[in-house]
């Protein structure tokens, strides 16, 4: 299996599990993805990276875990002194659930290489937008239109989703300031 | 490598969107087409009307007008790089519903470079009609 973790805000992969145990920075919050999940997570709820990490950083996560149920559970404190139960029986219940993604549940539809399709950057609407609406938020968005495919062939799909919902918030405020222009310019025009 | 945020919401908003935008676009034709642009019943620019200079997009609703009535000699005179856009649109939206079945043409329109050529050609544009009142 090919993971993808993210380091310094920078996302590497698909590496492999030798790989990602050769990583300097790697710790339980690290932000992890393999192919079946649907969301990122982090590394301390992926069994086979938590197991390459420190057990004392591992202890950590698992503590803070303890403390969020603590309110519910009055045996909190019980299981904090339980660690290696806690760790093992953590470990059995995300291997098990991430187990039941893995068989053939792609929740997002993508290809079975794991790479997700481009995310869209809405350049026709900001050349429209720029011609028809308003000049300057019209840039703005053909400015991230064009950030968006350089930073998904690079490898680094956060950053393209990123600018692509940036390129649509500048068409969408273009197209409303447009609109709200309109009546007025009628109004106008026919004075 | 999981989408950032829920997609179902925002796809079927923009369906709705697109259905939207065609449906206007259509009316919008068949009123052009029986009152034009001189009837000063439509919008105009927020840009010329501020600053007295011609926006990249002005003399577009002219332009569709002429077209029209099949005038294209007189639309390009309207509004040249409208005009020049139009089949450039056309291929981008083209691209877009074939999807990874065309690559090379994604990859092209969505280069860095050719988007930025888009907007170069837009401002140069904007400045030589407004010094040669084009």
């Amino acid at each position: 299996m090919k993971y993808w973790i993210i380091i310094d805000s920078v996302q590497k992969g698909p590496l492999s599990i030798e790989e990602v145990a050769a990583e300097n920075g790697l710790n339980p919050s690290t932000p992890v993805w393999h192919e079946g999940l649907s969301d990122w997570t982090t590394a301390a709820a992926v069994p086979e990276i938590a197991a390459l990490l420190g057990t004392a950083n591992i202890n950590d996560t698992f503590t803070d875990r303890q403390q969020n149920f603590g309110g519910q559970n009055p045996y909190g404190g019980y299981q904090n002194q339980q660690q290696p139960f806690g760790q093992n029986h953590y470990g059995q219940q995300y291997g098990q659930q991430y187990g039941a993604y893995n068989n053939g549940y792609n929740p997002n539809g993508f290809g079975p290489n794991g790479v997700p399709p481009m995310p869209d950057n809405y350049l026709i609407w900001a050349i429209l937008a720029t011609i028809c609406c308003c000049i300057p938020t019209g840039i703005v968005a053909i400015i991230y239109a064009a950030k968006v495919s350089p930073a998904y062939y690079r490898g680094d799909y956060i950053a393209a989703m990123d600018a692509s919902s940036k390129a649509q918030l500048w068409v969408i405020i273009s197209f409303v300031a447009g609109l709200i222009w309109a009546p007025f310019s009628v109004l106008l025009g026919l004075m | 490598m999981p989408m950032m945020q829920s997609d179902n919401r925002l796809a079927l908003c923009r369906r709705l969107l697109f259905a939207g935008v065609i449906i206007a676009g259509i009316a919008l034709c068949c009123l052009y087409f029986f009152k034009g642009p001189e009837s000063g019943l439509y919008p105009r620019c927020m840009f010329k009307m501020l600053t007295g200079l011609s926006c990249p997009g002005c003399g577009s609703q002219r332009a569709v007008h002429a077209m029209m009535e099949g005038d294209f000699k007189a639309a390009f005179g309207f509004n040249a790089l409208f005009m020049l856009e139009i089949p450039l649109l056309g291929l981008l939206g083209i691209s877009r519903l074939l999807g990874n079945r065309t690559p090379r043409l994604q990859r092209l329109l969505s280069a860095r470079f050719f988007i930025l050529f888009i907007l170069t050609t837009i401002i140069i544009w904007t400045i030589v009609r407004n010094i040669f009142d084009v």
